[in-house]
């Protein structure tokens, strides 16, 4: 070493040189490498930065897309088409069996806690949890005053409703879910949360803070307002049968309310325009997930959940993918008496009165059937495709070459929620794998959901005339023929021109026949016309099992007596299509969906599995 | 005359000339005239034979006919070498012909071998180190020179999937993390990933550093194995030769998928729907419920009554709608009128395999020069490599350039660079874990022909065959046009080294890479699918990107008597990348689909996207390391290294890390009571203990970030056409992350026995991961986060045997040799999270087949145990409950007895790990002719075939094609033996959608990688054609595979080693059929 230490006396240039490089070698300045394309902590906690946040929070309504292992965005969201649908029997999973067959095991209620679509959804709704708490965070670090208080607060509440409706999705379908507000945070180590406690009281908080805080017109009007809170209010008023304390929140809802853009909360004139993208935000959007097509985001604001429930036919606008397809049981909800009124007592699956389209099932099946011509509410052709009705203009239904198993789904096909051909491109994406990325909103709530809640809190803890008064006005609505699907008479005018255009010839597609309740003459009527208004009003929007659930109209013994019941409707539906075959809604264990059994793992068992369904069987 | 001491001078055509010329200078030495003449053992001489007088650099070559003439004094030692050869020192002893005789030696004890920033002598190594000859990485002709490890090297794992140009997964020792396991690679001093650039015949040699005590010296990013490459280099010897080698043959896709034709198909598709109880009404069969017909025509465009048009099935010559159908011919989108096809059923059956395959070429030439003087020496080699794929419309295409040199200006200093430019055009189909058009092959109908009546594509348009698409139209369609990969790279470094002092090194060299890719894809609309897609698209995206290291070393070496020592110290500085940056755009429906027109800017102005972004964040590392080698009379060798790397990866805290390793020998043939043992030529026991370290995570993990994009934006303005900005919380910070330290034992046995014609080695070794960087999963109450914090958790434990043998004999004139090799392995997850027990993986079609759970196996498989079919309704009543359960569907094992198969009754089936894997290489030479086969192959890992779940099943896509093993499908009579559950509608629990052990089959296979005969042309044919070496061969390549897996090809790629051996389209290694010509001047 004496000599290498000469060297470096002797070669100065050297010495300094290999200073000046170990120096740079281990130099703090060249170990610090910037975080590059993303932002720090310290560069969101501000004004700018807070609002931004929210809007990140809102955008996990779409249901987020980072699930490990998820099916893909068809499994989780606000559609519901799933839990809500296919699960409430108003809709088979369709395409073929074996396709997305997770879902089987769901509407058989048969799924264990290990199916992946259970996890997609905890996982999105748990999503949106963080990103709302995740504004009370931030907000919490802005000090300097730079966000007036008025805003504070509008973020606030805000945020508080947003992270009240992801915890309501998870409560209704789960029923014991671990509640998380701001103070859980991933560096606390204190995220191992129990689901011991009913937390309908804190979700009931969070949008009572709202619905007392948030201003009537939001600054957008894709926002909660107040009144998107008051009937969140109400609503989760109903989940808790505190019938009396939804009434006047609902009341001042329907009286009072408008929407974000301070217009007057009204139902849209026409039925069908009111799931029509052209008429977004209008005066029956109570709170709805903002879609939107074409924004750069490659489609993932277009419905994403949605891209499977359209026809199959290869030559439609969109061939892809035959799911959600309207069950037996619903198409033959819609059969109306004399009178224009549903057969409440159940009778409209009876030999004689179901749909003509069941002969498609019958083991010989025809090469072609005659479109049924008995009695119809007119909902029936928006709500979903039958024979020999045109499809908006995207041609005439014919049944099974529109479907993609007859056996596996029956000869239906979802038509709420999608869209007339004349829209590909304005209001439909077309950059991504398959063309049903659509614009339309999908409604959280909308006005008739209020309308009909007000109803339902009428029937139990108010008055049957209010009660008579809001189902007649959710009827009269469709009792304009104007509104109903037409059939060009005209050879130089097609059907969908027929039906925008009232001066051209035509005729109904259906046998539309329509009336308005007389009288409810007692509780028990008055309680199956509201919950049979539900059925017809918010079919394929994701209500249905949810509703019978809280109804405890599963079980044809149900507390109800009501013979409209999820039982009836699978028996029914078992008789043709074999996905629904032989499968048996048991009481007490199957009103919720079994837990992930991955969050209970990743918790270390502090969440608890569902007594009732004990991990098998939803 | 200066210039001549820069670069030599040659003369191809006439060595001798050129060589003599030499000769007059190095005869400034005065001193005596030797000549003579250099054989091999045959007696053939033997050109390019390097002799030097010992000692000094003076030195010449052999000519054509192994003749060599040179000045060296009276009383000098020459050393005679050639590579494959011992080499031979012979004193001059005053005389003046000399003649030796060389003995091959494919050991060389004196071989030098490259290390890590050093090269040793290969009988002074005393850690795990294996090296590959340059004729080994040029044997196949494949593309990438890491593929030319697999089965040869014991230890390494190379698995590599049939598409060409896909880089080679290559896993030494082990699955030490659940992130890369890909090892490092160090070309000429730069450390890359990525080696896919790098032409064979550049590669002078490949050394794979296996434990701690050779790849620590590379610490921080060594935990995964290193391979150090070099590549070719011209002498300071004045010789000069010109290298041309090209090979030329042809790919072969190989048998296909067997599937049933047209009218078994009908056949089943009935049997299911009558066994589900269905009407068979509506199928595309004909018209009688009872027996299935195929059709004329499956696709018939017929008009409806609102004017639309529809595509029917089922229609048999003579109906008028055909004729109505061909009058309205149409698959145009653009002049508004409707898709109108007629489509005949195709009763023969389409080999879609063989439609969407083709016999391919693959050619590779190289053409290399090298040559010095004794000023310089240069290398430069020009490249091009062609591989067409099997699948129509993808390849390689390579073209290389490399320039190495060296510069004397002084006695003590160097000063010498080594550059590679390459260019390559690589399209590519699908991922190998993904339904790519591979995977469509099984499951397109048979009945479907590739194209209708009018010559446009046919598919499932037509009705009633589910939704495959033509494998056919989309290969088709991505044509060259239409489907650019490109990249372009410039990679290497210059250096300059300065013998300070005796004995001591100094040397510095800057190396890095630049890196651009440029990728289009144009996706015409398609119309003969049941799902169409909806537009034109149009993507394009380039990437750039540069890299650098700058290292500095300092070498001394200095022999006391006995003692001889060896040390180096350096420091290093790396930053990967320097500079990253990519832009990607996407748009729809330009006006016309010409390629010199379409750009972004053409496509409309709606739906278009466009992203810019950082692609790879900025690594930096500052490292010391330094390694002391000491050995006594070649007899005792100790070896210490320990590195100090700091690296941004991490927080300030837990920065740096060190790395120490320590190796021991013993040379037990050198000891005097040895040396009675003479059937013992050589015996070494050596053992070691290191770390190394492994930083594979995001460099930002130390961060918490947030990020916007429109993803996370949402439409609050109700625009229903764009997006207001939004932003989450992507990440959290993970301020306490620290290396991953992966601690290596290694005892190792290296002997050469009797005679020098056997070698074994022999290495037992253990890998313990501790503190193994890994994101575990967390529960979703924490928060959701697009990347979760990767922490210091998990362990793992790789523990296995490494032994190689090699055997030479001599039958007659009949030279054989044998090299084999076996690799035991075994790998367990240790632990992964405090509680966390497990995570799962691989899901495909909502069944998940791969669990990474601890005390198992990496990528363990875990489902049901299937333990037959339940014969009859008295067995399902007998049989515990199960969800689903009827006579000819899965019945599954109760595991735990308690009387109902639940998710609690799944076991872990197997594991995608081998066992073993083992390779064996067999050289025969006699006379000119030589033949080398190599065989290679793993043992006791399994395989889920995936590919069953979509054609062994009526309801997994009902009327998409079945496979022929559905022949065998159960029935009552045809129960016990049956492939394939009964034929039926249902999906449920005891039919499709659970993972279990039915999927899964054995993976073990034996491969004749590669046959190769070779002719070296005599000598006096070579002196006819003025050429220094003439060898022709003909090679066949994947000529047979014996196993009992059932699918195309049980080497099954994986681009994760969490979800191993999962074959969802997996591309088939092909075999190659080539011709061959090497030729030196």
């Amino acid at each position: 070493m004496k000599k290498l230490s000469n060297i470096i006396k002797n070669n100065r240039q050297v010495a300094v040189a290999m200073v000046v490089l170990i120096a740079f070698a281990c130099s703090d300045k060249f170990l610090e490498q910037p975080p590059k394309g993303s932002l720090s902590d310290s560069q969101v906690a501000n004004a700018q930065g807070v609002e931004q946040v929210l809007i990140g929070a809102y955008s996990a309504l779409r249901g987020s897309q980072r699930v490990p292992g998820s099916p893909g965005d068809w499994a989780q969201g606000f559609s519901n088409w799933v839990y809500g649908s296919v699960v409430g029997h108003e809709s088979f999973k369709g395409s073929n069996s074996g396709d997305q067959s997770d879902i089987n095991s769901l509407a058989a209620f048969t799924a264990t806690a290990t199916n992946s679509y259970l996890n997609s959804q905890w996982v999105s709704m748990y999503d949106g949890v963080g990103r709302a708490n995740q504004v009370l965070k931030l907000l919490a670090r802005v000090t300097d005053g730079s966000i007036a208080d008025a805003d504070v607060k509008r973020i606030t509440a805000e945020a508080r409703f947003l992270r009240g409706l992801y915890h309501f999705e998870a409560k209704i379908m789960w029923n014991m879910v671990p509640y998380v507000d701001e103070t859980i945070d991933y560096s606390e180590k204190n995220y191992n949360l129990s689901n011991t406690e009913d937390i309908w009281p804190k979700i009931l908080a969070d949008f009572e803070y709202a619905y007392t805080n948030l201003p009537g017109t939001a600054p957008n009007i894709g926002r909660a307002n107040k009144w998107a809170a008051g009937a969140m209010v109400g609503k989760t008023h109903l989940y808790m049968k505190n019938f009396a304390a939804a009434l006047p929140v609902l009341t001042d809802v329907i009286q009072n309310g408008t929407n974000a853009g301070g217009v007057k909360y009204a139902l849209s004139d026409n039925f069908r325009e009111t799931f029509d993208a052209g008429n977004d935000n209008s005066s029956e959007s109570v709170f709805a997930v903002q879609s939107s097509v074409n924004d750069g985001s490659g489609a993932a604001h277009a419905n994403p959940d949605l891209v499977l429930n359209y026809p199959y036919l290869s030559s439609l606008p969109v061939n892809c993918c035959g799911f959600n397809q309207p069950s037996l049981d619903l198409a033959n909800s819609y059969r109306t008496d004399a009178l224009g009124l549903p057969l409440l007592d159940g009778t409209y699956n009876d030999a004689g009165k179901v749909l003509a389209d069941e002969q498609w099932l019958t083991p010989t099946t025809p090469s072609s059937i005659t479109p049924d011509a008995g009695n119809l509410d007119p909902r029936i052709d928006w709500t979903l495709g039958r024979t020999g009705v045109p499809f908006f203009d995207w041609g005439i239904y014919s049944g099974p070459p529109w479907v993609r198993q007859l056996s596996d789904g029956g000869p239906y096909m979802v038509k709420k929620y999608t869209f007339p051909k004349d829209q590909v491109g304005t209001y439909t994406d077309n950059s991504s794998w398959t063309a049903g990325y659509s614009a339309v909103n999908q409604y959280i709530i909308r006005f008739a959901d209020v309308i009909l809640m007000a109803a339902e809190a009428e029937v139990e803890a108010g008055s049957l005339t209010n009660a008579l008064m809001y189902v007649n006005m959710i009827r009269a609505r469709v009792s304009d023929p104007d509104t109903w699907v037409k059939i060009s008479d005209d050879p130089t005018k097609n059907d969908w021109q027929a039906y925008a255009d009232p001066t051209v010839a035509s005729h109904n597609a259906g046998k539309y026949v329509i009336g308005l309740y007389p009288a409810f003459p007692n509780k028990d009527y008055a309680r199956r016309a509201v919950h049979f208004e539900r059925k017809l009003e918010l079919a394929m929007e994701g209500h249905r099992f949810f509703d019978l659930v809280r109804w405890g109209e599963t079980t044809t013994d149900n507390p109800n007596g009501n013979p409209v019941n999820l039982q009836a409707a699978i028996n029914h539906n078992g008789v043709y299509v074999n996905l629904a075959r032989g499968v048996t809604f048991q009481k007490g264990k199957n009103e919720y969906f079994p837990v992930p059994q991955n969050q209970i793992d990743l918790t270390q068992g502090s969440i608890k599995q569902n007594s009732s369904t004990g991990g098998g069987g939803n | 005359m200066k210039q001549d001491y820069l670069w030599g001078r040659w003369r191809p055509k006439w060595p001798l000339l050129f060589f003599v010329m030499m000769w007059g200078r190095v005869a400034l030495a005065q001193d005596t005239t030797v000549s003579g003449k250099v054989t091999d053992e045959t007696g053939a001489g033997m050109p390019g034979v390097n002799i030097v007088v010992k000692g000094t650099q003076n030195g010449t070559v052999t000519d054509a006919t192994g003749a060599y003439i040179l000045q060296a004094p009276a009383d000098a030692v020459l050393v005679f070498s050639f590579i494959g050869y011992k080499t031979h020192e012979e004193p001059v002893s005053a005389r003046s012909s000399i003649t030796v005789s060389l003995t091959s030696d494919l050991v060389n004890l004196e071989e030098v071998v490259v290390t890590g920033y050093a090269s040793e002598r290969k009988q002074d190594i005393v850690s795990a180190v294996s090296t590959l000859s340059s004729a080994n990485t040029v044997a196949l002709p494949v593309p990438n020179v890491e593929q030319a490890i697999q089965g040869r090297v014991a230890g390494v794992q190379v698995t590599t999937s049939g598409q060409p140009g896909a880089p080679s997964q290559v896993r030494i020792r082990g699955f030490g993390s659940l992130g890369s396991n890909a090892p490092l690679y160090i070309v000429d001093g730069v450390p890359t990933y990525d080696v896919s650039n790098i032409n064979p015949y550049d590669i002078e040699s490949t050394t794979v550093l296996k434990d701690a005590g050779a790849a620590s010296i590379y610490g921080a990013r060594a935990a995964a194995g290193v391979v150090v490459y070099t590549t070719r280099h011209g002498k300071y010897d004045g010789t000069t030769r010109i290298d041309f080698d090209m090979s030329t043959g042809l790919n072969f896709p190989g048998k296909g998928v067997s599937l049933l034709n047209p009218q078994q198909q009908a056949n089943k598709v009935y049997e299911a729907l009558r066994n589900s109880g269905a009407s068979t009404v509506g199928q595309p069969y004909g018209a009688d419920i009872n027996n299935p017909v195929v059709p004329d025509y499956i696709n018939v465009g017929v008009q409806q009554s609102d004017g639309s048009w529809k595509p029917t099935g089922n229609i048999f010559a003579g109906d008028p709608l055909i004729g109505l159908a061909r009058a309205h011919s149409n698959v145009s989108y653009d002049n508004g009128l409707p898709i109108v096809q007629t489509v005949m059923a195709n009763k023969a059956g389409t080999d879609w395999y063989k439609e969407m395959t083709r016999v391919a070429p693959v050619n590779r030439f190289s053409l290399g020069m090298s040559g010095g003087g004794e000023r310089a020496h240069y290398y430069a080699n020009l490249g091009y490599y062609d591989q067409q794929g099997i699948a129509l419309n993808q390849y390689l295409q390579r073209y290389n350039l490399r320039f190495n040199s060296e510069f004397k200006p002084f006695a003590k200093l160097r000063i010498g660079e080594n550059l590679q430019l390459s260019y390559k055009k690589n399209p590519t189909i699908g991922d190998q874990q993904s339904e790519n058009q591979l995977n469509a092959a099984y499951r397109m109908p048979t009945v479907i022909p590739v194209r209708d009546e009018a010559g446009n594509w046919a598919g499932t348009a037509a009705p009633g065959f589910n939704n495959p698409n033509n494998p056919v139209a989309s290969l088709t369609r991505l044509n060259k046009d239409y489907n650019n990969q490109n990249s372009s790279n410039a990679f290497g470094n210059a250096y300059a080294e300065l013998d300070l002092i005796k004995g001591l090194t100094l040397r510095s060299s800057f190396g890095g890479e630049l890196y651009y890719t440029y990728a289009l894809l144009y996706n015409p609309r398609t119309y003969e699918n049941a799902e169409n897609s909806s537009s034109n698209t149009l993507a394009e995206g380039y990437q750039y990107q540069t890299r650098w290291i700058w290292t500095n070393t300092a070498r001394y070496q200095r022999d006391f008597g006995a003692n001889s020592f060896t040390a180096l110290a350096g420091y290093e500085s790396i930053k990967d990348p320097s500079y990253s940056r990519s832009m990607t755009g996407f748009g729809l429906n330009p006006f016309s689909s010409d390629p010199n027109f379409i750009t972004l800017t053409n496509t409309s102005s709606t739906g278009r996207q466009v992203n810019s972004g950082i692609p790879n964040q900025s690594r930096t590392l500052a490292s010391v390391f330094g390694r002391v080698d000491y050995d006594f009379a070649d007899k005792y060798y100790i070896s210490v290294t320990v590195r100090r790397d700091a690296s941004s990866a991490f927080g300030v805290d837990n920065r740096s890390g060190v790395f120490p390793a320590f190796s021991a020998g013993w040379r037990i043939k050198s000891e005097n009571f040895m040396q009675a043992v003479t059937w013992i030529d050589d015996l070494k026991i050596r053992g070691g203990w290191g770390q190394m370290g492994n930083q594979n995570i995001s460099p930002t993990n130390q961060y918490t970030l947030y990020g916007g994009g429109p993803n996370n934006g949402y439409d609050i303005s109700g625009t229903n056409n764009s997006v207001t900005g939004g932003i989450i919380q992507t990440q959290v910070g993970n301020t306490l992350g620290k290396w991953e330290k992966n601690t290596t034992s290694n005892v190792g046995l290296d002997g050469t026995l009797f005679n020098g014609t056997m070698d074994i080695i022999l290495e037992f070794w253990q890998k313990n991961t501790e503190g193994l960087l890994y994101a575990p999963n967390i529960p979703a109450t924490a928060g959701v986060f697009t990347n979760n914090p990767v922490v210091n958790v998990a362990s793992m434990v790789n523990k296995g045997i490494d032994i190689q043998v090699i055997e030479r004999f001599k039958i007659g004139n009949v030279q054989v040799t044998a090299d084999g090799n076996i690799s035991p392995l075994k790998n367990q997850i240790t632990e992964l999270a405090p509680g966390i027990s497990y995570f799962d993986a691989g899901t495909f079609r909502n069944l998940t087949f791969v669990r990474n759970a601890v005390g198992q196996p990496i990528s363990s498989f875990f489902g049901y145990d299937m333990v037959g079919y339940f014969k009859d309704a008295a067995d399902v009543a007998a049989s515990p409950t199960q969800d689903g359960a009827a006579p000819g569907r899965f019945k599954f094992r109760d595991v735990n007895g308690d009387g109902v198969i639940t998710p609690e009754d799944r076991v872990f089936m197997g594991s995608a790990v081998p066992k073993f894997t083992y390779g064996l290489n067999l050289n025969v030479k006699y006379k000119a002719f030589s033949l080398d086969m190599f065989f290679y192959g793993k043992y006791g890992n399994k395989i889920i075939n995936f590919s069953k779940w979509y054609n062994n099943f009526y309801q997994s896509f009902s009327g998409a094609a079945l496979s022929s093993n559905t022949l065998d499908s159960w029935s009552a009579e045809h129960s016990d033996d049956a492939k394939t559950p009964i034929m039926e509608t249902a999906s449920n629990f005891s039919t499709n959608t659970q993972a279990n052990t039915w999927y899964m089959e054995p993976g073990s296979y034996l491969r004749m990688k590669n046959i190769q005969l070779n002719f070296q042309f005599p000598q006096n044919v070579l002196n006819t054609l003025h050429v220094k070496n003439l060898r022709a061969y003909v090679q066949a390549v994947n000529l047979f595979t014996i196993t009992k897996y059932t699918g195309k090809d049980p080497e099954i790629a994986s681009s994760v080693d969490t979800t191993l051996g999962v074959d969802v389209g997996n591309y088939p290694a092909t075999r190659i059929w080539s011709l061959g010509l090497n030729i030196g001047f």
